[in-house]
């Protein structure tokens, strides 16, 4: 995640920049490791394959193989009908920004870039006077289109309190260590095996010799595997940490408990481009959050209103 | 009558003139034969070659080559009697027997000094039907047959052994060449037998009383692997090379048979016949080896060649009927010095091209896991003598997948960047050190080209264990000039050649060697002496203004070859803009997350996928929400219980969503969406009585129409138009 900074020139002639997305829809499949040298630190590979599947670019897997996703012009306008703006996202080559320029020269619309922090890919926004003109210029360009993206991904993906999560038994045997995800501090604290046998509720990180499993207990021997990111919401089900701004159309949630990839998806193409992380309240800012996409979150994470 | 007096006088007249005519004819014929059998056995006794002394002799061979100045005719050698071919053919020391295939093969040639003592002691004759019938006996005694002998060049010859499978009946006859200095004819066991029971198309190979006993006796392996396979070696002479004639063994003869094989590709004519299959674990199992389906790959120094552009050579490429078509790959080899230990380990390493499984099933190595993405793990065959004599070719089967290392001279090893222990190279290169596997006889040359090339004397691992008798590793080889003349064919991989090198310099490379269509690398040749051309693609390059060379569709997509000759080449490939080529698939990701919402639907990137036919809709949550289409199909939206939305996943494209909480004109809104192809289609269809009733109920409360654009409140007046229109009409 990095700081939104806009202010670039408009998209003119055929500048590509985004040189590992362009590198990514040619090869349109691969590993994390695969990622080149001189595009992708090493150390960095991960968080920036994350922010590209935020960004709907890509899709990841738990083990880092990745798909490019196809182009799309995802709507960013919720509820403002007057404004017809999608941000593009997917496979980005030299061949598809020149599609849809032309697109949009055929149609009267306009193409806005800006710079994302740390190298991510440029946020492309797609304006047209009208909604159909809006439809027209992604035929043209052979894109599809998604209709107020945001909001129709939300709506398909279960609340974090129904989120899929596998049955499992009490974790045995030697383990090196085992933490507890604290509601009140939302860090992890150290714990005990035994603890996690005897809890009812809670959710606890068990690391073995290889692997980590994470398992949210429901009843003193009832527990399950959960995604982490989707656990440490449910742990927290029902806290009053979310902070929404009407006014700002902006959506505040702490950074631990930063939503699973494709709630974070859904908020960041309301605006097309990353949240912004506020270091000194370690929180995540989603911003041009329209108020029913906003409400949906809040009802998918299962997190209330402070 | 008198009519047919006449007629029939004429006819007599005619009838006596014919028969004269034809008795003249006649004598002339069996004049000219007398003449002709007068000439051959004229020439036949002046030859040196063992005949039949009944004077009868069948030609079988064009011409004999053997001139007739040779000193052979002047010291008029007795020419020895069918009977000693009857006594030297059952010899302990011929193992086979020996063929020549008439006419296209003369044996020896002609007016060179070897062939004068070759003349001398091979004896190449041919046989009646009984010396046939012996030979044939014998034949089946041993299991082998045997060919005409030449002699081996002393040093320096390439030599590979190839052993052919029972299923290869191929034959190979080599034309003249001045270079090589000699005629060959090749034929395996197969072949052999078919031609076993012809009188007159054997020939016999040279009378071990009559061989000299040279060093390069000891050249010579005689080995028996099996009724599949006899091991075969062939050399390369030089032309100054010695002219007498080896010690003559069968097992010889058989190596001047591949050794024309080996030459036949150098020169590059027509390709060698199918050679078989050399891999094997045990040389004496009997059970035969599998079958090769191509011709036997052999390895030619390329490097300085024209290549052929892919289309090309898609073209000209063939398959052997009858055989399904395998993919192939590269097999290399991978050794291993243990100084520690003393100790050589040789293994196979089968690359993995792009599309090979993560599994093979080699046969009789059982699965093979891959490595990495590049190669499988290593094979480690027995290192027989035969392993290295021939070309080596695995399979997998069950997958028609297939991996060829060419048969060559000689092995040669460097170290490889990610590699732990030596690998095969095709050639040497500067600043490299290398190991070579040779046979023993030809270290002395290498040796010697190595002094030429620069390098350091070699080094050979004599107290190494598992190296198989008969074979030598040299190490340390690291040439340091090109060598001042070229040297023969089959020693072209130790010529580091000239240093230059071809570089590709910028462009976006997706992966190694391969580069977007839009952003090609430039091509960069340095240091290129005057004396050599540039091509890419076959096609001559020039340079650009920026001193890189290109050539006409260069920079077009696909695999571009840059070739200086004589000299290096280097491939590239550009890869057309996906965007081009139909784009990018939408697959279901997400949907085992999302299928708990909503079946058959996904999110795949920023769009929810789903399936053909289908289109999804979601709304904000509303006591009611209906998806209305341009002039039929309505559905109503699921409200989701847990989370403030309404979805719904249509079998028709919508226009219209009618959104209600209630029964206030302010308590809805009707939404107009996007029309679009499938939409429109639907209006010329019938009307649907649900969809007017729908219609008509929405459009009587007058909701607030979004978006409040002429051209959506357009299309909701005449949708509303066309509902009342119908009820009229009924």
């Amino acid at each position: 995640m990095g700081r939104r900074r806009e202010g670039r020139p408009p998209l003119e002639a055929n500048p590509m920049r985004d040189r590992l997305l362009e590198w990514m829809s040619y090869r349109s499949q691969g590993n994390a490791a695969d990622l080149p040298h001189g595009l992708a630190a090493a150390e960095k590979r991960r968080w920036q394959l994350e922010d590209m599947a935020v960004l709907g670019h890509i899709e990841l897997d738990q083990d880092g193989r990745w798909r490019i996703a196809p182009p799309t012009l995802a709507d960013t306008s919720g509820e403002v009908e007057e404004a017809h703006a999608a941000v593009v996202c997917g496979a980005r080559t030299r061949g598809v920004t020149e599609r849809l320029l032309s697109a949009c020269q055929l149609h009267g619309g306009s193409i806005e870039s800006s710079a994302q922090a740390d190298g991510r890919p440029d946020r492309i926004i797609v304006s047209a006077p009208t909604s159909p003109a809006l439809s027209a210029i992604a035929v043209s360009a052979g894109m599809r289109r998604q209709r107020d993206a945001g909001f129709s991904i939300l709506a398909c993906l279960p609340a974090i309190r129904s989120w899929p999560r596998t049955a499992c038994p009490m974790v045995d045997g030697k383990v090196e260590d085992v933490s507890r995800f604290s509601k009140s501090e939302l860090k992890w604290k150290p714990s005990s095996l035994d603890a996690a046998r005897q809890e009812v509720h809670g959710l606890f990180q068990i690391k073995r010799d290889w692997t980590t499993v994470t398992l949210i207990k429901s009843g003193r021997d009832t527990q399950a595997q959960i995604d982490l990111l989707a656990g440490r919401l449910a742990a927290v089900a029902g806290a009053k940490r979310l902070r929404l701004d009407l006014q700002a159309r902006t959506l505040r949630l702490p950074l631990a408990l930063k939503p699973p990839i494709l709630i974070s998806r859904a908020l960041t193409l309301c605006s097309g481009a990353l949240p912004e992380i506020d270091w000194e309240t370690r929180h995540l800012i989603y911003r041009d959050i329209p108020i029913k996409t906003a409400r949906l979150a809040i009802s998918i994470t299962g997190l209330r209103l402070a | 009558m008198s009519i047919s007096a006449v007629f029939t006088a004429l006819v007599w007249i005619a009838i006596v003139a014919g028969s004269a005519g034809l008795i003249v004819a006649i004598v002339k014929i069996l004049n000219w034969y007398k003449d002709m059998q007068e000439d051959l056995r004229g020439l036949w006794q002046n030859s040196s070659w063992p005949h039949a002394d009944n004077g009868s002799f069948e030609q079988t061979f064009s011409t004999p080559s053997v001139p007739v100045d040779s000193p052979a005719l002047e010291q008029g050698e007795p020419t020895p009697p069918s009977a000693d071919i009857h006594e030297f053919v059952p010899s302990a020391d011929f193992n086979d027997v020996v063929e020549k295939t008439p006419p296209q093969a003369p044996a020896i040639e002609v007016g060179s000094e070897a062939t004068q003592v070759a003349a001398k002691q091979s004896g190449c004759v041919p046989v009646d039907e009984d010396v046939a019938n012996i030979l044939s006996e014998h034949r089946d005694a041993t299991g082998k047959t045997a060919t005409a002998s030449n002699k081996l060049p002393e040093t320096l010859n390439s030599r590979i052994r190839i052993s052919p499978s029972d299923d290869d009946a191929t034959e190979v006859d080599e034309p003249a060449d001045a270079e090589s200095g000699g005629h060959y004819s090749v034929a395996n066991s197969a072949k052999q037998d078919e031609n076993a029971d012809q009188p007159g198309v054997m020939a016999v190979g040279p009378d071990q009383d009559l061989g000299t006993s040279e060093p390069e006796a000891d050249r010579v392996v005689a080995k028996d692997v099996g009724n599949h396979s006899a091991p075969i070696e062939y050399g390369i002479p030089e032309e100054d090379s010695p002219a007498d004639f080896e010690d003559s063994s069968l097992d010889r003869l058989m190596m001047d048979g591949v050794l024309a094989t080996a030459r036949m590709a150098e020169t590059e004519l027509p390709e060698a016949p199918p050679t078989p299959v050399a891999l094997r674990e045990d040389p004496g199992d009997p059970s035969p080896s599998p079958a090769p389906s191509r011709r036997p790959a052999i390895f030619k120094d390329r490097r300085g060649a024209k290549r052929s552009t892919p289309a090309e050579a898609a073209k000209g490429s063939h398959t052997t009927e009858g055989v399904p078509a395998l993919r192939q790959a590269e097999a290399k080899l991978r050794l291993t010095i243990d100084t520690t230990r003393k100790r050589v380990v040789l293994a196979a390493v089968l690359s993995r091209p792009e599309g090979f499984p993560e599994s093979i099933d080699v046969s009789q190595f059982g699965e093979v896991l891959a490595f990495d993405r590049s190669r499988y793990d290593d094979i480690e065959p027995e290192w027989s003598p035969d392993l290295l004599s021939g070309e080596i070719r695995l399979r997998d089967e069950s997958s028609g997948l297939e991996w060829v290392r060419s048969a060559r001279p000689f092995q040669l090893f460097a170290n490889v960047a990610g590699e732990p222990d030596l690998i095969s190279v095709p050639a040497a290169s500067f600043g490299a050190t290398h190991a070579i596997i040779c046979l023993s006889e030809d270290s002395a040359g290498i040796d010697e080209i190595a002094q030429q090339a620069g390098s350091p004397a070699l080094e050979q691992l004599d107290a190494y264990r598992g190296v198989p008798t008969g074979w030598k590793v040299l190490t340390g080889f690291a040439p340091s000039r090109s060598l001042p003349e070229r040297p023969p064919a089959a020693m072209r991989p130790l010529d580091p050649g000239a240093q230059i090198e071809i570089t590709f310099v910028g462009g976006f490379e997706i992966r190694a060697g391969e580069y977007a269509q839009q952003e090609p690398p430039r091509v960069t040749i340095a240091p290129l002496p005057s004396g050599c051309e540039v091509f890419i693609d076959g096609r001559p390059a020039h340079t650009a203004d920026d001193g890189c060379w290109e050539a006409p569709g260069w920079d077009d997509p696909g695999q571009h070859t840059v070739d200086v000759v004589p000299g290096p080449s280097r491939s590239f490939s550009l890869i057309e803009d996906p965007a081009a080529d139909g784009g990018w698939k939408s697959w279901p990701a997400n949907s085992e997350l999302v299928s708990t919402v909503l079946p058959l639907a996904a999110v795949c990137g920023a769009a929810i996928t789903c399936p053909e036919g289908r289109a999804f809709l979601a709304s904000e949550p509303a006591s009611s929400a209906i998806a209305i289409g341009l002039r039929q199909n309505v559905q109503r939206l699921h409200i989701r219980p847990d989370a403030p939305a309404a979805i719904a996943l249509l079998h028709f494209w919508p226009a219209f969503l009618a959104v209600s909480n209630g029964h206030k004109r302010t308590q809805a809104k009707l939404h107009v969406l996007d029309l679009n192809s499938s939409a429109a289609n639907s209006a010329m269809r019938p009307l649907d009585p649900r969809w007017v009733s729908t219609v008509r109920l929405t459009a009587a409360r007058r909701p607030p129409i979004t978006p409040s654009t002429p051209v959506a409140e357009a299309a909701w007046a005449g949708a509303a138009r066309a509902a009342r229109r119908w009820k009229r009409i009924r």
